[in-house]
């Protein structure tokens, strides 16, 4: 095989990787997606939230307030069998490495929510997460529950069991291990 | 034979980058991460991750259904572009950075040295298309006496 590279293909080549660059940013631009070209920032990946990135917090008093209200939506970042065996009411299963690949109707559901309670076992477990979906999604307000699932349990607000069907990336999120 | 060869390399090759741009294009800000997680050029991530799959895309119609110059074309640039992959994933598997390739947008597999085999088995094949622009095969025509008329 002998390879001669010809001045007009040479051109050709060029012009579908340029062009294709330039239709690339012309969807881009078009799109509306969550992908920020100037301010993108990789999650820190549930290892814990950088100093300042912190997000806010909620009290489970305040949180119950707006429990069933439509642009509220809470997020379970607790394994699928946690979930499963118990949680928030219409909450959302998005373990933490789930907030950066989500299922297309979890993530419309999320970037149309007002507000978005995330909760883990605890209240850093459920910051990590929040910390990961704020990044995921820059204009949504994400907020932790304070003390976790357990708070909310302790006070008897509403609470729901079973798998997330609407979780589904590549399965129901309760049939994870 | 070695027009029809050529043929299914050729269209082969285009399927794959239309496939994996289409998968790409359906999750930016995923396809961002997996670029960002190579740790190469983490701050040009989200503008390969716009550009990227369009170019595929665009790579991908050149080979399938674009007239032998362009198809030469489309070969070289895919070439390239797998020349370049190849070296991202050469470099994150020698330095034992264990991530998923993104070859076909989120959750694509992790990058081993199979995937490094796999790149470097496609950059042959792109070039091999490229260096070899052999006419297609013809289909027999239906008018009457063709056949005999092009003996």
């Amino acid at each position: 095989m002998r390879l001669t590279f010809e001045r007009p293909i040479l051109a050709r080549a060029a012009v579908l990787l340029l062009g294709g660059s330039l239709a690339g940013f012309g969807v881009h631009w078009l799109r509306p997606t969550s992908l920020s070209l100037a301010a993108f920032e990789p999650p820190t990946a549930c290892q814990g939230t950088e100093e300042g990135g912190q997000p806010a917090f909620i009290e489970p008093d305040e949180a119950t307030a707006l429990c069933g209200q439509p642009d509220v939506t809470f997020a379970d970042a607790r394994p699928a069998a946690q979930y499963a065996e118990g949680h928030i009411a219409d909450a959302l299963h998005v373990p933490c490495e789930g907030a950066v690949s989500i299922a297309p109707a979890v993530g419309r559901r999320l970037e149309s929510a007002r507000l978005v309670v995330v909760y883990g076992q605890t209240s850093d477990e459920g910051a990590v997460t929040a910390e990961a979906l704020r990044r995921r999604h820059p204009g949504a307000s994400v907020r932790a529950l304070r003390g976790g699932f357990p708070a909310w349990e302790a006070r008897g607000f509403a609470c729901a069991a079973g798998p997330c069907d609407e979780c589904m990336a590549s399965g129901p999120a309760g049939a994870a291990p | 034979m070695r027009p029809l060869a050529y043929l299914a390399a050729r269209l082969g090759l285009g399927a794959l980058f239309l496939v994996a741009g289409a998968l790409k294009l359906r999750d930016p800000y995923a396809f961002a991460l997996e670029i960002a997680n190579y740790q190469l050029f983490p701050a040009l991530a989200p503008w390969l991750a716009a550009a990227l799959p369009a170019t595929e895309i665009v790579v991908g119609v050149a080979l399938v259904a674009g007239p032998r110059p362009w198809a030469r074309a489309g070969a070289l640039a895919a070439a390239l572009l797998l020349g370049a992959f190849t070296v991202a994933a050469t470099s994150a598997v020698v330095r034992g950075v264990n991530i998923s390739c993104g070859c076909f947008g989120a959750d694509s597999g992790p990058v081993t040295w199979l995937t490094v085999a796999r790149d470097v088995g496609l950059v042959a094949l792109a070039l091999w298309v490229y260096a070899r622009p052999e006419p297609l095969p013809r289909w027999p025509s239906r008018r009457p006496g063709a056949a005999s008329a092009a003996r």
